[in-house]
């Protein structure tokens, strides 16, 4: 499975100061990050400002950096002179550098994967010892300046919204999932991003119908998600289809970051492939289902805590387990109120245990014993449940879970 | 009020404190120590009953209780449940019965009687250990095999036959004896093609062996294969890899103590070397403890601390390195590190007050060991406090009169440098401050919440300060309606919701040059939800509006534009689904989307529309299933500035036809015979139209066996 690696997460390298001793006693740019669509290259006017004293500075050739990484990977051979100034030193001199990055150049550092690097120049005023100073710049892939030719970056609205990371799985954290047919399932997909903006995109599903050729996905449900400044989102998917037994696969495919929008050409890939992401699941034939025990008592919604609880003989039954059950507040209702609980696991089960009683199969009714009406608060939403058992411990049957208040 | 015995706890917390201080090289020293130190320290010995030997547990009766008058005086509880009714008593003894339907597991056994005037005795209170010594196997294999029969690709037929081979199997066996607890399980697949979206035919997505041994200090396991570590929060989140792990946890949560190597990236490799990493930079190893010092009724306090020390050559992280383009050695790029913390989470006042706080640091080296700038040391933190009506403070909104109502206060902060490989969609460099309330009636929950987040805490010079604050309100709405009501018996059970989202963004004006842009926006989110159910219908409808109002300026140096502002944007988005269940063999679920996103300056818009149509029929008994799918969706743009359309289509219909020829029953094997139809069609502007499709012939064969487990 490939893992969508999207632009550095972790540094945002700034100017660093090489020297002391020279008379350029400091280097900035601006701007200090430039975005560059690697599908029409880029030419930007860079200012440099050059404090200085009384000689006039050298800066031989900028270089391009990968990210985290002392290494050039390309030389940019345009010596940058500045004047002293003619004030009293030191003083701030700017120069201008026109720096062009082609499309060739970027395509060829996007396909090794890079999606960030610094540009970087060290002046000196001839002495061993420079100063340097750099500014990031970023790849990225905008599909709508490409069928728009002539139309430059420069056109493109500023945009502060950059994912990081993009990665889905599935509830219970596992990449791949072997689950039952017409069973529940659901994957999220986690992100990381910085700024805010609107990300819109399609779940797409594709079953093993394919023998030849890549997967046929289809959509399954569009995406419009508002990421707010919070830098973390989940975006839970909708129910995945269960119902063919097999092999399928589930992909998210971003159609538009805010104002970014990249195009879908083909029904087999995404429009970009590299904010996208895929897994897969196995279904496994629906096995036999528990019987239900029906015909409950009580039925109602509201009842008293010394109500008759009574319910069908079930064969060949040892016991008889009663369960007042609670439902679990759903995640969704909290995770925007409660950082803590954000990373919450959806697949936890939807009722949690209050009180029960475990009965022999010769009573099949009750009333609740003080131990379990001990547990319970008067007109809380709460659900009963009866399941039977045999002697070797295995379910028989079982109720649905009904919802019951106590008054 | 019970309190737990305290020596134990204090060497923990001993334990745990030192081990956040320590450097490497005595880490594993303490470990060992701390552990030989939690493990002298008894613990209660438990009473072992086998679940396979149905005779019933009995109990003496002391001389003086001897004399109660009837078994209606006795009354028994294990674990949360009542099992008095499984009581029978001669005078002498107290039997329970029936005991071979009750789960293996260790509970808590009182037994309890009461006398004429009332006053309740305790005969028995200890744990009681349930085993069985005879095993559990489940055992599920699915196997297809199928051939193209009519294919066409990208408007090209292809001539050749295509064939697939696909198979799954999933194996689980436990065994909870006596002595010592087995479980293991396996998940395989594979797959036999020349496309598989891997790379790999063979995947084992999962596999475990466990072994636990039942002591007097709690359960010791080891296991082998995928491990979860439970621990979400800033160190651990959703961290599951393939390794080795070791355990000690007492059965009543007092203590949980775990040690684990895993690899660091995740993997369903089934190559030798990804099933158990041995490069030593594709490693993470670390300590998890999980303390309870001070449980009483309605109080309880627990503290919690984790270590991990962690090397990767390639992870999700963001960072990856190429090696052919940088050309050095390989050795060099690897990159990771240190990160551990400590964490509580207490309640008191019968559980109505809690706070949990979280403390974390890292040392990581993001740049490759030996290589560029040495490791970074930095800290998280994140505390979280609430007072609710669980307990004591129950009344205090009594006007109000909810069911539930919780109040709370909440702040993150992670330092630029904070990295942890177990969590690495972390946002770092960033503070949150979060308040909230929400309250709970039996039809209405409200959520009000103001957060307000700040970037750049750390205060590097060359980023800009960026603040954001949100107010929310978000209110679910579930009306207790009779069906039988002409209105809801014909819509369904309603259920509403309604949320409002404000954020305002802001950045210094000076730091508009740092960033490339000035920033100074607002955003107005707010979504309605309408469901409703009835026993064979339900649908749903969404609407929600996205409006973006940008009061940013222009970003220019010397005259020329570094930085355009975003335009105003509205964006709406609508959503219909239904799923209709005339009978319980058919069932059919049409879905509507909309989308559309404008922008008000240029005038630039883009449109989805997503329609979809699922549908399931099955005739004679299951015996012949049709499912038939069909998606259609497109895609408008209009660059109004350039007079320039773009449209994007695309539509995909699905046919399958499944024939079951045998019913697996039994351990006996099922066939199925399915025939299967794929056609898909995309266009796009000034492109040429391109379809698929395919016919396919496929056999499946299902055979199970054993007990669920």
């Amino acid at each position: 499975m490939k893992y969508p690696i999207f632009v550095s997460l972790l540094v945002v390298l700034c100017t660093s100061s090489l020297s002391i001793r020279s008379e350029v006693t400091d280097v900035s740019v601006t701007p200090t990050t430039i975005n560059v669509n690697i599908n029409t290259g880029i030419t930007r006017n860079l200012v440099w400002t050059v404090t200085l004293s009384e000689n006039d500075a050298l800066s031989r050739n900028g270089e391009i950096l990968a990210p985290n990484s002392i290494i050039a990977l390309e030389s940019v051979n345009q010596s940058l002179l500045v004047g002293a100034p003619t004030n009293r030193p030191p003083q701030p001199v700017t120069v201008n550098e026109l720096l062009t990055i082609t499309t060739n150049q970027a395509q060829t550092w996007w396909s090794a994967n890079i999606r960030q690097l610094r540009y970087r120049r060290g002046f000196s005023d001839g002495s061993e010892s420079s100063i340097a100073a750099e500014l990031i710049i970023n790849l990225v892939e905008d599909n709508r300046t490409t069928t728009q030719q002539g139309l430059g970056a420069f056109k493109v609205p500023s945009n502060d919204l950059r994912i990081d990371r993009i990665e889905l799985r599935f509830t219970d954290d596992s990449k791949v999932r072997f689950v039952e047919q017409h069973s529940l399932l659901q994957a999220e997909l986690a992100l990381s991003y910085k700024g805010i903006g609107t990300l819109r995109g399609y779940w797409q599903v594709a079953g093993s119908e394919s023998i030849a050729g890549d997967p046929q996905f289809r959509n399954l449900s569009l995406v419009n998600e508002h990421l707010s400044a919070l830098q973390q989102n989940k975006i839970l998917s909708p129910s995945l289809p269960t119902n063919i037994v097999g092999r399928h696969y589930l992909r998210f495919c971003v159609t538009s970051i805010s104002q970014s929008q990249l195009n879908q050409t083909s029904s087999t890939t995404c429009p970009s492939e590299i904010i996208s992401t895929t897994i897969g699941y196995q279904i496994f034939p629906e096995k036999k289902k528990t019987p239900l025990i029906q015909v409950l008592k009580p039925d109602t919604n509201f009842t008293k805590p010394d109500s008759l609880f009574s319910w069908p003989k079930i064969p060949e039954t040892q016991v008889y387990q009663l369960q007042i059950l609670k439902k679990r507040e759903p995640d969704s209702y909290y995770s925007e109120a409660n950082l803590f609980l954000s990373n919450a696991n959806h697949s936890a089960k939807e009722f949690v245990l209050i009180r029960g009683m475990i009965l022999p199969s010769s009573i099949n009714e009750t009333v609740l014993s003080n131990y379990v009406i001990n547990s319970l608060v008067k007109n809380e939403p709460y659900f009963w449940q009866i399941s039977a058992y045999n002697a070797t411990g295995q379910l028989l049957a079982q109720s649905k879970a009904l919802a019951i208040q106590f008054n | 009020m019970k309190v737990r015995p305290n020596v134990l706890n204090i060497n923990f917390l001993l334990c745990a404190f030192s081990l956040i201080k320590l450097e490497r090289s005595t880490f594993n020293t303490t470990i060992v120590l701390c552990f030989i130190a939690l493990v002298s320290q008894g613990v209660t010995a438990e009473t072992k009953i086998d679940l396979d030997n149905t005779s019933p547990f009995k109990y003496p009766v002391a001389a003086q209780y001897q004399e109660l008058a009837d078994l209606g005086d006795i009354s028994a509880t294990l674990g949360d449940y009542d099992i008095s009714a499984m009581l029978t008593y001669d005078g002498e003894f107290i039997y329970i019965n029936n005991l071979s339907a009750i789960p293996p597991g260790s509970y808590l056994t009182t037994i309890r009687v009461e006398d004429e005037d009332g006053k309740i005795s305790i005969l028995f209170n200890h744990r009681l250990a349930f085993y069985r010594e005879r095993w559990q196997t489940s055992s599920e294999l699915t196997a297809t095999g199928g051939v193209t029969l009519n294919s066409k690709q990208n408007n090209e037929f292809i001539e050749r036959v295509n064939r697939l081979s696909e198979s799954a199997l999933r194996l689980q066996a436990k065994q909870l004896g006596k002595n010592i607890h087995i479980t293991t399980r396996i998940d395989i697949q594979h797959r036999s093609d020349s496309n598989t979206l891997s790379g790999e035919k063979l995947e084992i997505p999962d596999f475990y062996i466990g072994i636990e041994k039942p002591t007097d200090l709690g359960k010791l396991g080891l296991a082998l294969g995928n491990q979860a570590i439970g621990s979400n929060g800033l160190v651990f989140n959703g961290f599951q890899r393939r390794g080795v792990s070791a355990r000690l946890n007492d059965e009543q949560g007092r203590y949980s103590f775990k040690a684990f190597a895993t690899s660091t990236d995740s993997s369903v490799s089934s190559k030798s070397d990804s099933i158990f990493s041995n490069h030593k930079d594709s490693r993470s190893s670390g300590v998890t403890v999980d303390f309870l010092p001070y449980e009483a009724t309605g109080t309880r306090i627990s503290l919690l601390g984790g270590y991990l020390d962690s090397r990767s050559q390639l992870t999700g992280t963001g960072i990856e390195i190429n090696s052919d383009l940088l050309d050095v050695e390989s050795d060099s790029l690897s990159y990771g590190g240190k990160t551990w913390f400590v964490a509580t989470n207490a309640h008191w006042f019968e559980e109505s007050l809690s706070l949990q706080l979280e403390q974390a640091q890292s040392r990581i080296d993001s740049d490759g060991f030996d290589f560029g700038e040495p490791a970074q040391e930095d800290k998280a933190s994140r505390y979280r406090v609430a007072l609710n009506s669980n307990g004591k403070f129950k009344q205090w909104l009594k006007l109000l009169d909810p069911t539930f109502w919780e109040l709370s206060f909440q702040q993150q902060e992670v330092g630029a440098d904070f990295y942890s490989m177990a969590n690495i969609g972390l946002a770092s460099n960033l503070q949150s401050r979060q308040s909230s309330i929400q309250l709970s009636w039996t039809e209405i929950q409200i959520l009000l919440s103001s957060l307000e987040i700040k970037n750049n805490i750390d205060k590097i010079e060359r980023l800009p300060l960026q603040t954001s604050r949100q107010n929310q309100m978000q209110i679910n709405f579930s009306p207790d309606i009779s069906l039988e009501n002409s209105l809801w018996g014909t819509i369904g059970r309603p259920r509403f919701s309604v949320q409002l989202n404000e954020t305002n963004r802001n950045q210094n004006l000076s730091d508009a040059s740092l960033f490339g842009m000035d920033i100074d926006d607002t955003t107005i989110d707010s979504k309605f939800s309408a469901s409703f159910q009835r026993k064979k219908l339900s649908w749903s409808l969404q609407h929600s509006r996205n409006k973006y109002v940008n009061d940013a300026i222009s970003e220019t140096l010397d005259g020329l534009l570094l930085a355009a502002p975003r335009s105003n944007t509205n964006n709406y988005f609508t959503s219909l689904t239904l799923s209709y269940n005339p009978s319980e063999n058919w069932s059919f679920a049409p879905t509507f989307q909309k989308s559309k996103f404008k922008e008000l300056e240029t005038m630039n818009w883009q449109t989805s529309v997503n329609l979809g149509f699922q549908a399931s029929m099955s005739f004679l008994t299951d015996t012949l299933v049709v499912y038939l799918n069909h998606n259609s969706s497109k895609q408008n743009n209009l660059f109004a500035e350039e007079l320039l359309m773009q449209s994007y289509q695309n539509r995909q219909s699905s046919m399958s036809l499944n024939w079951l020829a045998r019913k697996a029953e039994s351990h006996n094997p099922g066939l199925k015979v399915s025939f299967n139809s794929v056609w898909s069609e995309s266009k796009a502007t000034l492109q040429e139209t391109v379809d698929n499709h395919q016919l396919t012939l496929n056999f499946e064969v299902y055979w199970a066996a054993g007990v669920e487990q």
